[in-house]
């Protein structure tokens, strides 16, 4: 399969500010390629975050037109965002941002509690998305008791429970110490090979440069290849 | 997400926090029980009051000691009427008999067998007058001496003389009634059971003087039922009575005489206020406590949800819709209001017997009906103050909550 998974144009997004209309994003345009693994470089407040998450359909745009996979989701309504989200998208952040009180297999079954599959379904998918990512043997852990590149692999496993076509990855890398942030790109990169997507954030011009296949650069609210 | 999920992760979530989660049905808790207390009380002494006047008939009075409520809300009680005032009724003009008792509930010890709410009924001599001549089947009643004397004598009912007495004559044995010796003089012949929810052989009956004396107090009115010649004279003997306790109770002519004539008319009536005021009362209470409580829940839920800020933005990203998020945090409210519910009605059920033996005479009637009504109350307290939270918590933006430090 081939073919367009994100395709934006003119994208844009105004924040008010008191009385004043705050652009974060000026008329985005980017298109991204199954198969392809994207990287949006930029200093801190240039609005590459807003772009990763209107991509993730958590920000609505102000102007332009957002199709993903073909689908115009720029003005959905909020159950049909939800269910977007919940399918064809799986996000990565900085933090890891894992509940802290599930152990790492129920933190991967997390998105699948809003997509109706039985309980038994649930934890052997998200048992063998940790196997995948090498964390077999850390099931039952809680997030405080693993490093910072296995709780990594145990959110990107969340982010694969429902099978997304895109996967968006805001500083993955941030976190974590150089070894292990290129681990953790590494299996991005994999998973963009199988037939998704992967757009990722970061700041690190090593890593974006080696591993991806294209870097965009963003600079005050203005999207620029290359 | 699917109800039991939303269940799991509610359960989990209160888990957490044992102890708040403990204390934030606290309110409930105690309100509920303190409902589930008055409603039984409340059915007690109605029927301690219908007892009363049970079988009053058309020709017949009672007079009763009105309780005052003084200027200042204070209840100060009227001077109480004494067996020897009821009884010098008899002497007034169209009285055919004058009945007169004093009723309460004690505990009745013999050795190491006691009965906990026995009825005790202090009587004048005259008392089976009336009754066929085997009412009392072994032994005997008291005499006019006995009630003389105050003498610390009791005939006792068939179900006491079973449990507290079995396998002996009964008679010439030794008896504690709220911790005072009596002897036992006879026994009641088996009397029948027109309503199946009280037992009329559950009972002793002891000198009048004895009970206002040495068991209930002087301060407590003794019950009287006059029996009127001829029904149309209601209304002159009613009138007979009122100037009579004028007269004994010192009451000058500009002031209302302090007992109350009822026939069977007035106590009907009398009856159906009480009761309505009393609805009233433990509704208001009842809501009072809950919106107490429920505020409880509705602020805990808001510190709930401020905690767990990143969470809902983490749902949200993953998909979760808002009317997800919504039902869990919805699901945690109700589920501290509903345990809070139970454990009231059980906390409620569970302190009525130590209530009741601390003050013989108070009587409760548990309903069953309780139960169920405290339950939906409480799920209905759960789900008006733990909305605001839960919708606030769906409303947040994701971004942002993802950001929340």
């Amino acid at each position: 399969m081939s073919g367009e998974i994100v395709e934006a144009q003119g994208l844009s997004k105004l924040y008010r500010k008191g009385r004043l209309d705050v652009p974060a994003l000026r008329l985005a345009t980017l298109s991204v390629q199954r198969g392809e693994f994207v990287t949006i470089m930029g200093p801190s407040g240039s609005g590459k975050s807003t772009l990763l998450y209107m991509l993730g359909c958590l920000v609505q745009p102000t102007g332009g037109v957002y199709r993903l996979e073909g689908r115009d989701v720029t003005r959905l309504r909020g159950d049909e965002v939800a269910q977007v989200r919940c399918s064809r998208i799986g996000f990565v952040f900085q933090s890891f941002h894992l509940l802290p009180g599930l152990s790492a297999q129920r933190n991967v079954e997390l998105p699948s509690l809003y997509k109706g599959r039985t309980r038994f379904e649930r934890r052997e998918r998200a048992r063998k998305l940790l196997e995948r990512v090498g964390l077999g043997g850390r099931l039952g852990h809680r997030p405080g008791e693993l490093s910072g590149g296995e709780a990594q692999r145990v959110a990107i496993a969340r982010a694969l429970m429902n099978d997304p076509v895109l996967i968006l990855a805001d500083e993955p890398t941030g976190n974590l110490d150089s070894v292990t942030g290129r681990e953790i790109v590494a299996l991005l990169r994999q998973l963009s090979e199988e037939e998704r997507a992967v757009v990722m954030v970061t700041h690190d011009a090593e890593i974006a440069g080696h591993w991806t296949d294209r870097v965009l650069h963003m600079r005050d609210g203005v999207l620029m290849e290359g | 997400m699917g109800f039991f999920d939303a269940l799991q992760t509610a359960m989990e979530s209160l888990a957490r926090n044992k102890l708040r989660s403990f204390l934030t049905t606290l309110g409930v808790i105690i309100g509920v029980a303190s409902v589930i207390v008055m409603v039984a009380l409340g059915h007690g002494a109605e029927e301690a009051v219908r007892s009363q006047f049970r079988g009053l008939g058309s020709n017949e009075l009672t007079v009763v000691q009105p309780i005052r409520v003084g200027v200042e809300g204070s209840v100060r009680p009227a001077r109480p009427i004494t067996f020897e005032e009821a009884r010098g009724l008899k002497d007034l003009p169209s009285i055919a008999s004058v009945k007169v008792s004093l009723a309460g509930g004690g505990k009745v010890v013999r050795g190491r067998e006691s009965l906990d709410s026995v009825s005790i009924l202090g009587v004048p001599a005259d008392w089976n007058i009336d009754q066929d001549p085997n009412y009392v089947a072994v032994g005997e009643f008291f005499g006019e001496y006995d009630v003389e004397d105050r003498a610390r004598v009791a005939v006792v009912g068939k179900t006491v003389a079973e449990h507290l007495l079995p396998g002996e004559n009964p008679v010439g044995q030794e008896i504690r009634i709220n911790r005072l010796r009596f002897l036992v003089i006879g026994v009641i012949r088996e009397l029948g059971r027109p309503d199946p929810r009280v037992d009329p052989n559950n009972q002793v009956l002891i000198p009048i003087t004895t009970a206002t004396a040495d068991l209930f107090g002087k301060d407590r009115s003794v019950s009287v039922r006059v029996q009127v010649r001829n029904e149309r004279e209601i209304d002159a003997v009613t009138e007979a009575i009122e100037s009579y306790f004028r007269e004994a109770h010192d009451i000058p002519p500009d002031r209302q005489v302090d007992v109350e004539v009822f026939g069977a008319r007035e106590v009907t009536r009398a009856q159906q206020e009480a009761a309505a005021t009393f609805a009233l009362l433990l509704v208001g209470m009842a809501v009072v406590s809950l919106i107490v409580g429920g505020i409880g829940i509705m602020n805990v839920m808001l510190v709930s949800v401020t905690e767990r800020t990143r969470e809902v933005g983490v749902r949200v990203a993953v998909g979760a819709r808002q009317r997800d998020i919504v039902v869990q945090f919805l699901i945690e409210a109700v589920s501290l209001s509903l345990s809070g519910g139970l454990l009231g009605v059980a906390a409620g059920i569970l302190s009525i017997p130590s209530l009741t033996s601390y003050k013989p005479g108070l009587a409760a009637v548990l309903t069953w009906q309780s139960i169920p009504q405290a339950s939906i109350v409480a799920l209905l307290v759960g789900i008006v103050f733990g909305l605001y939270p839960a919708v606030r918590a769906s409303r947040l933006d994701p971004v942002d909550a993802l950001r929340y430090e």
